[in-house]
């Protein structure tokens, strides 16, 4: 069995075949936040040639689904959509989330809440148990809304885990939210390693949730908004 | 077996996601989803809205077309896609998913001009284009006369318009009127019931200083503002708004100019067919005054399910690339949002 990924949430495109035992036969990546309809295709056809593997080959299309910015978001699934049609093939989603969580409970054993950047003054954030199972989340909150401690996020419990992998600002963000004299349990940066990680990395929870009969997520963005438009007043629409 | 190309198109450069499928000059399936109806309460298209309508109706688009055209999708020699000029979200939508299939079924790409191919479409219900030709596009999103003299690779913009699309001036009186979007069919229908000579709105761009300047351009903002006004004008003076002739004297203005200048373009270039496309072309005034005034003119129009936006233009388009032997496009295609009209084939 062969699993595509195809990871367009950040600012890389990044693509990866992982092979039946879970081990991953190629990966490779560009980064470039306003390029990805032209580094894709290119990028998976040289994938599958270094792994050796053939279109033919390939038995499941897996797509990162983010929260992400919505564009490159879809040129990733729109092309594992296809790939899967063309193929006759089935395609699901991971949560981008998902994929730094399982890097952040194994760096540092416990839950975690992630955190990442959606836009100016708002935050995407899930958190997650020691085995890197979501509890909650992915959610779209205004920063000031966030409660480190993963109750706003729902009845996560308590969270050893914080995760900024985007930007710095989050650190201070977070620093001020605790109270007095308290520390951080641990927290890890993952600015650009986060996002070259991720194709292997969707295609590694991939493997992980098929293995233990979790379920998947469909090949559609998590847009967590409605989107942006304003009915003119003339139409009927508010201020 | 036929050996002529069957070729798989793809539009999603607004908001009409078409796949369609053409076997040399035979349409086999055209299939569209539309989201206009969740662009009705914007008064107009929302792009984010229309790329995520694109995404989530490009898989069952597909397999509708397969199964229309009784076709298996490793039976497509070539896909075509539409890679501009557009909305660039929802465009990519579009250029992505087509590079996936290019890339699983082992088949040539094919990135073409949204303009181009609305000129193409015209092959699958009137034979072969006539080379060379002048095309006039008239639609929500643009207002074009081109000359014609080989559709894959010679393409020239004789004139556009300086601000409003054609389509766009019907939407825009349309909402003035107190109609829906779009414009076009509503204002068309209103027309019917009105007198055309009732108003004498403003001609864009007919001045003799513009024949020298803009001989083949258009404008239609003026025109636009000419109906606020009059519609103003009637408010004050209490005077109950007759809508319908307002309505057939507006669509007097927009087809009065655009047919004029389109066949004045025929003679300039010396060309004897005309062929018209985009959403506009289905007004049922245009097409008379066509009739009317195309003395010695071949002027081919479409069918008007074929003028709108559909895969059928782009795998049209794409079957007479494959068919004169052009180069296919190198993966790693983008989208273009304003992909210059002469550029029939993109990312070469
Ligand atoms: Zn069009």
């Amino acid at each position: 069995m062969h699993i595509l990924a195809i990871d367009t949430a950040t600012a890389a495109t990044s693509v990866a075949v992982v092979d039946s035992g879970g081990s991953v036969r190629c990966e490779s990546q560009v980064i470039d936040a306003r390029r990805h309809a032209e580094a894709i295709a290119p990028l998976i056809r040289d994938v599958l040639a270094e792994a050796r593997v053939d279109a033919s080959a390939i038995d499941l299309v897996a797509c990162g689904v983010g929260p992400g910015p919505f564009t490159g978001l879809r040129v990733g699934i729109a092309t594992g959509v296809a790939i899967a049609e063309g193929r006759g093939i089935p395609v699901v989603g991971a949560c981008s989330l998902d994929v730094i969580a399982r890097r952040a409970v194994r760096d540092y054993p416990g839950s975690a809440t992630v955190l990442t950047r959606a836009r100016r003054a708002e935050l995407c954030w899930a958190a997650y148990d020691e085995h890197a199972q979501r509890l909650a989340g992915p959610l779209i909150r205004s920063e000031n809304d966030l409660d480190i401690h993963g109750t706003a996020v729902g009845d996560a419990g308590p969270v050893d885990v914080v995760m900024y992998p985007q930007a710095l600002d989050l650190a201070d963000l977070v620093a001020e939210r605790l109270a007095g004299g308290e520390t951080l349990p641990g927290s890890v940066e993952l600015p650009e390693e986060g996002a070259r990680e991720s194709g292997a990395a969707t295609a590694d929870i991939l493997h992980d949730r098929v293995r233990r009969g979790l379920l998947l997520l469909p090949a559609r963005p998590l847009y967590l908004r409605r989107p942006d438009a304003v009915v003119p007043a003339s139409m009927g629409g508010g201020a | 077996m036929s050996n002529e190309p069957l070729v798989l198109g793809i539009e999603t450069s607004c908001d009409e996601t078409g796949i369609a499928l053409v076997r040399g000059r035979t349409l086999l399936a055209d299939t569209v989803a539309s989201s206009v109806d969740e662009h009705v309460r914007f008064g107009g298209v929302v792009p984010e809205v229309a790329s995520r309508a694109h995404l989530e109706a490009f898989a069952p688009t597909l397999r509708r077309a397969c199964a229309d055209a009784g076709v298996s999708l490793s039976d497509v020699d070539a896909i075509a896609v539409t890679a501009g000029p557009g909305l660039a979200g929802a465009l990519l939508v579009g250029v992505s998913a087509a590079q996936g299939l290019a890339l699983a079924l082992d088949r040539p790409l094919y990135g073409v001009n949204h303009l181009a191919a609305h000129v193409a479409v015209d092959r699958l219900v009137h034979g072969e284009l006539p080379e060379p030709a002048i095309a006039l596009l008239v639609s929500g999103g643009h207002s074009s006369l081109l000359s014609v003299r080989d559709i894959t690779s010679d393409v020239e913009p004789l004139g556009a318009t300086l601000d409003d699309a054609a389509g766009e001036a019907f939407d825009k009186v349309a909402r003035l009127l107190g109609l829906p979007f779009p414009g076009g069919p509503a204002i068309d229908a209103l027309a019917r019931e009105g007198d055309p000579d009732a108003i004498a709105f403003p001609r864009g761009l007919t001045l003799p200083r513009d024949e020298v300047d803009h001989r083949h351009d258009f404008s239609f903002s003026g025109l636009k503002t000419a109906v606020v006004r009059w519609i103003d004008a009637c408010r004050r003076e209490g005077r109950e708004i007759p809508l319908a002739d307002v309505a057939a004297s507006f669509q007097e203005a927009v087809a009065d100019v655009l047919v004029r200048k389109a066949i004045r373009a025929c003679r300039d270039e010396g060309i004897d067919t005309l062929v018209v496309g985009g959403g506009v072309a289905a007004n049922s005034r245009l097409r008379a005054l066509l009739d009317d005034r195309a003395e010695g003119l071949r002027v081919r129009i479409p069918p008007a399910r074929l003028c709108t936006d559909n895969g059928a233009m782009v795998a049209s388009l794409g079957a007479v690339l494959v068919e004169r032997g052009v180069a296919a496009t190198p993966l790693g295609l983008g989208a273009d949002s304003s992909l210059p009209v002469d550029v029939v084939l993109a990312g070469r």
